[in-house]
């Protein structure tokens, strides 16, 4: 078995714990609790025959009361980038919070959620911005912490990526 | 450029020489080897061949003067390497530093220890109990000598986690306690371990933290950290022992504990090393037990000393308080009751202290019991607080703490519309004086809040009421038309936008309104009414008994803001005349007053006393009563009396002057109707006059004893009223007959009751 920290990071509110707790124990809930600190939880995943344990670290939403802490990142094999698919401006928090973990981790595999796909009406993520986030080279997954949708699939894409940089750097 | 020499060029340019041809011919080894040699010496130095030789040369070489060459350069070449990066330095360095440093630290820490345990162990002796009086004394705390007697403690979790990731490398755990997932714990661990270094800056490691009823230590090192939980009080060398083994674990793991990129499976072999921090331990605790009897000792000898003076038992219970108080040492906020063997513990006080408490009193003995309903922990109240805070509108807490004296430190953002902090806090019955708080003011954007903002920046006009409802702003009220005018503007100005203004009355027209519908209202004289300076204005004449100017005009938003002025004056307008009269009179059931033309008529029935005062009242606006229809009902009673009284007819035996039996009911009935009659005639300014006569029968009018049996069938009514009646209010005379006797059918005595006024003193 194998053991891997990973990190979920994104501007408040987003639903970084949602996503969490539904990939986890597979739970939603509309209330809003927001995350002071960090909060770690564990799930057991596997690629191939490999047994991977994930170490999820739901760390609290960056803004300008709390900046999230470089050593809070360090350490992570992968990084779950989050925005607000309703509140389009939160993608910026997802490029700044790209240039911090680079600059505390390297080259670790990442992926980035545009979350919250089950509000439809309020859905503000354009052709352009997919577009933009393709360009780069970026993996972006609309999710829903609320059904499900593509959360279990988004995990496993980053759990496949850490375990393949693995055995190419060995 | 090896190869081609210019020489050897040259010489291939003059190939058809003959003689050189012939040199070729006769030296052609020679040469080879003379350019071999030439070759080599035109050549850089062959580093590979001093590679090779350099080793071998130092090591021949004499040591002294070679150290002396050697020393600038190798020095030189540290500090180079150590201003690049010193890490692999301090690597190398620290397996050999780390220990010596701490094997000299603890040695200097064991002999103090030693001197330590001496002290205890004399505390059995007279000089220990001296000792312990002389604590007393000076006020310095037993128990805290005590605590040391106890270091009883048991490791029950030893965590190796890795630094960098916070991922659990191995974990071992005594066989009796269970705990929460170990991954779980050493990333929370790590996160938190991670938050002290970045809020306390770089070089402020966690080393203890308090987790309910446990102490975990946490000892780091450069690439993993040991974290132990522990029970109770481990001493200082228990660190000691975390150190060693997590030295040896850097020097054997170290390469794995670089490389570790998840796969803890190498780590399965740090176990003697987890262990080593884990079980040794379990000895010392049986020691825990050895307590009781350890401190009680000297109090038994002490109790059997007591014991055999009579009369000492004070002295006892003195010692027992002493002794229970010492033993808890609670803090100052916390009382100790000794009741029997029972103590009560109240006040407030930490939860350290409380859980520390708690578990001392397990080692108190069987025959001690504990109350601890009365005693309220502190902290306990102070989470609550704390939650309940959290979902205050307009507070956020950042920061909050104890300090060591048991000081509250909270630290946020407080919104300077929200609820105060210092009512809050009494609200939950904490001491303000034992909290310190520091609030920097936000916004919050908590509607009830954001909305209160909102409407204080645009001070709207009294009257005016803006509410955002689910389908957006609207306003409503009353407003001047020059605001209603120009509001458009300021609200969109302030992010108020769109408003909803069809309910927006306005102000200026309601105010005409009003002046109208005042001018017609009794009991008001408007003389000005105006708009000054933005305030509505209205100044005049208002009898008090007029309705108000909100009552007058029910239907009407008030323009606002309103400023009335009024002088109070009587109206003479019928409605207010009649309105005050029965104000004044406050006329019972059973009477109606009506008012016209200045006469007031005041009609129906009442009582007397009621009537009475009529007359002495002056109504303002009434120049003439009529009271003709107003029957007083205690003369109209008095009246019915008196002729039921005066037509009793009290029939006498022939002959005889007493009452006869027949007659005694109808004797009792009179005397209760003369008794109320006094009642009513007091009431009335009136005493009762009744003259009694008596009247012989018509059948024998002339004889000569007629006069006199009638005379003295009145005498004897009379005196037979007199002894049952009050005679100041009640007058009973009876006529003097003279010539001839009445006469009636039968014999008999008759009454001739009345009222008379009497005059009152003025
Ligand atoms: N409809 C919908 N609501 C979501 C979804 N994910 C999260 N939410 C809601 O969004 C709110 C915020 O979710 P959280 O998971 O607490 O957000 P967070 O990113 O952890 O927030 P911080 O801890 O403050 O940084 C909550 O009310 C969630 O119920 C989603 O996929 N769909
Ligand atoms: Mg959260």
């Amino acid at each position: 078995m194998i053991q891997k920290k990973i990190c979920l990071l994104g501007s408040f509110a987003v639903g970084k714990t949602s996503l969490v707790g539904q990939f986890v124990k597979g739970i939603f809930s509309d209330e809003y609790l927001s995350t002071v600190g960090v909060r770690v939880d564990k799930k057991s995943m596997t690629v191939g025959d490999q047994a991977v344990e994930l170490l999820v670290w739901d760390i609290h939403g960056d803004d300008l009361f709390q900046r999230v802490r470089d050593n809070y990142i360090r350490g992570s094999a992968g990084v779950i980038l989050v925005f607000d698919g309703t509140r389009i401006e939160t993608i910026e928090s997802v490029m700044e919070m790209h240039e911090r973990a680079i600059a505390v981790l390297d080259d670790v595999p990442f992926v980035v959620f545009a979350n919250k796909c089950d509000l439809q009406s309020k859905w503000q993520v354009t052709s352009d911005h997919l577009a933009m986030f393709e360009k780069k080279g970026w993996h972006v997954l609309q999710t829903s912490a609320k059904t499900g949708e593509s959360v279990e699939s988004g995990f496993q894409f980053l759990t496949d990526a850490m375990i393949a940089k693995d055995s190419s750097t060995e | 450029m090896s190869g081609n020499s210019p020489t050897h060029s040259a010489d291939s340019n003059n190939d058809n020489n003959p003689f050189v041809r012939l040199q070729e011919i006769l030296l052609s080894d020679d040469r080879q080897r003379l350019d071999d040699l030439a070759n080599r010496l035109d050549r850089p130095v062959d580093d590979v061949a001093v590679g090779k030789i350099l080793p071998q040369a130092i090591r021949s070489s004499e040591q002294k003067p070679l150290a002396e060459a050697l020393g600038p350069t190798v020095s030189a070449a540290i500090r180079e390497s150590v201003q690049q990066d010193p890490q692999p330095l301090v690597d190398a360095v620290s397996p050999i530093i780390g220990p010596a440093i701490r094997r000299a630290i603890s040695q200097a820490m064991r002999s103090m220890m030693q001197t330590f345990n001496r002290t205890l162990e004399d505390s059995f002796s007279l000089r220990g109990l001296q000792w312990r009086w002389e604590a007393w004394r000076t006020g310095t705390s037993f128990a805290q000598v005590v605590l040391l007697h106890t270091l009883v403690y048991e490791v029950d979790h030893v965590f190796l986690i890795h630094g960098e990731t916070g991922l659990l490398l191995h974990h071992l755990a005594n066989q009796t306690s269970t705990a929460a997932d170990p991954n779980l714990v050493s990333g929370m661990l790590t996160a938190i371990e991670s938050f002290v270094q970045d809020s306390f800056g770089a070089g402020e490691d966690l080393e203890k933290m308090d987790c309910g009823d446990r102490t975990v230590w946490v000892e780091k090192g450069r690439k993993a950290y040991l974290a132990a939980s522990i029970y109770g009080h481990a001493p200082e060398s228990y660190r000691e022992r975390l150190q060693e083994s997590l030295d040896q674990i850097h020097h054997r793991f170290g390469g794995a504990l670089s490389k570790f990129k998840g796969d803890a499976a190498p780590f399965q072999e740090t176990e003697p090393h987890l262990a080593n921090c884990l079980s040794s331990e379990f000895a010392q605790r049986k020691s825990k037990s050895k307590f009781v009897p350890y401190v009680l000792t000297p109090c038994l000898i002490l109790l059997a000393l007591a014991g055999i003076g009579w009369g000492s038992v004070q002295c006892l219970d003195w010692y027992r308080d002493r002794y229970i108080r010492e033993y808890f040492s609670p803090p100052s906020t916390a009382q100790i009751k000794l009741d029997g063997n029972t103590v009560h513990l109240s006040g407030t006080a930490p939860d350290p202290w409380v859980r520390k408490a708690q578990r001392q009193s397990e080692s108190l003995g069987q025959q001690w019991k504990v109350d601890w309903t009365e005693l309220k922990n502190s902290d306990r109240t102070w989470l609550d607080f704390l939650k309940q805070l959290g979902q205050t509108p307009g507070y956020v807490v950042v920061h909050s703490d104890v300090l060591d004296e048991g000081q509250y430190v909270i630290k946020g953002l407080r919104d300077p519309l929200a609820l105060g902090f210092a009512e809050l806090l009494a609200e939950a019955g904490i001491d303000p004086n034992g909290v310190t708080a520091d609030w920097q003011p936000y916004e919050s954007l908590d509607t009830s809040l954001a909305q209160q903002r909102t409407l204080r920046r645009l001070a709207l006009p009294e009257g005016v009421q803006l509410q955002y409802e689910s389908d957006g702003w609207r306003l409503t009220g009353t407003a001047p038309a020059d605001w209603i005018a120009s509001c458009e503007t300021l609200l969109r100005a302030a992010g108020v936008s769109p408003v909803d203004r069809s309910e927006l009355k306005n102000a200026d027209a309601n105010f005409q309104a009003l002046v109208e519908s005042l001018r017609h209202e009794p009991g008001i004289v408007l003389s000005e009414a105006r708009r000054v300076d933005g305030v509505y204005r209205i100044v005049g004449l208002r009898d008090p008994l007029a309705r108000t100017v909100e009552a007058a005009s029910p239907e009407l938003d008030l323009p606002l803001p309103l400023e009335q002025h009024w002088t109070p004056f009587y109206s003479t307008e019928p409605d207010l005349v009649l309105k005050r009269a029965n104000e004044v009179l406050q006329p019972p059931d059973g009477v109606t007053i009506a008012f016209a033309s200045g006469v007031l008529q005041v009609a129906g029935e009442a009582r007397h006393a009621w009537i009475r005062r009529l007359q002495q009242l002056d109504i303002m606006g009434v120049s003439r009563w009529e009271t003709d229809n107003l029957m007083d009902l205690d003369q109209a009673y008095a009246q019915r009396i008196l002729e039921a009284l005066n037509q009793e007819v009290i029939v006498f035996q022939p002959d005889k002057t007493e009452f006869s039996d027949a007659t005694s009911d109808q004797v009792d009935q009179i005397v209760r109707r003369i008794q109320a009659l006094e009642r009513i005639a007091t009431g009335l300014d009136c005493i009762v006059t009744i003259r009694v006569v008596g009247y012989t029968s018509a059948s024998a009018p002339f004889r000569p004893e007629a006069l006199t049996l009638a005379q003295n069938r009145a005498n004897n009514t009379a005196q037979m009223l007199r002894t049952k009646l009050d005679d100041t209010t009640v007058r009973i005379t009876v006529p003097q007959q003279q010539d001839e006797p009445l006469v009636q059918k039968t014999p008999s005595v008759r009454l001739e009751t009345k009222l008379e006024r009497i005059l009152t003193k003025p």
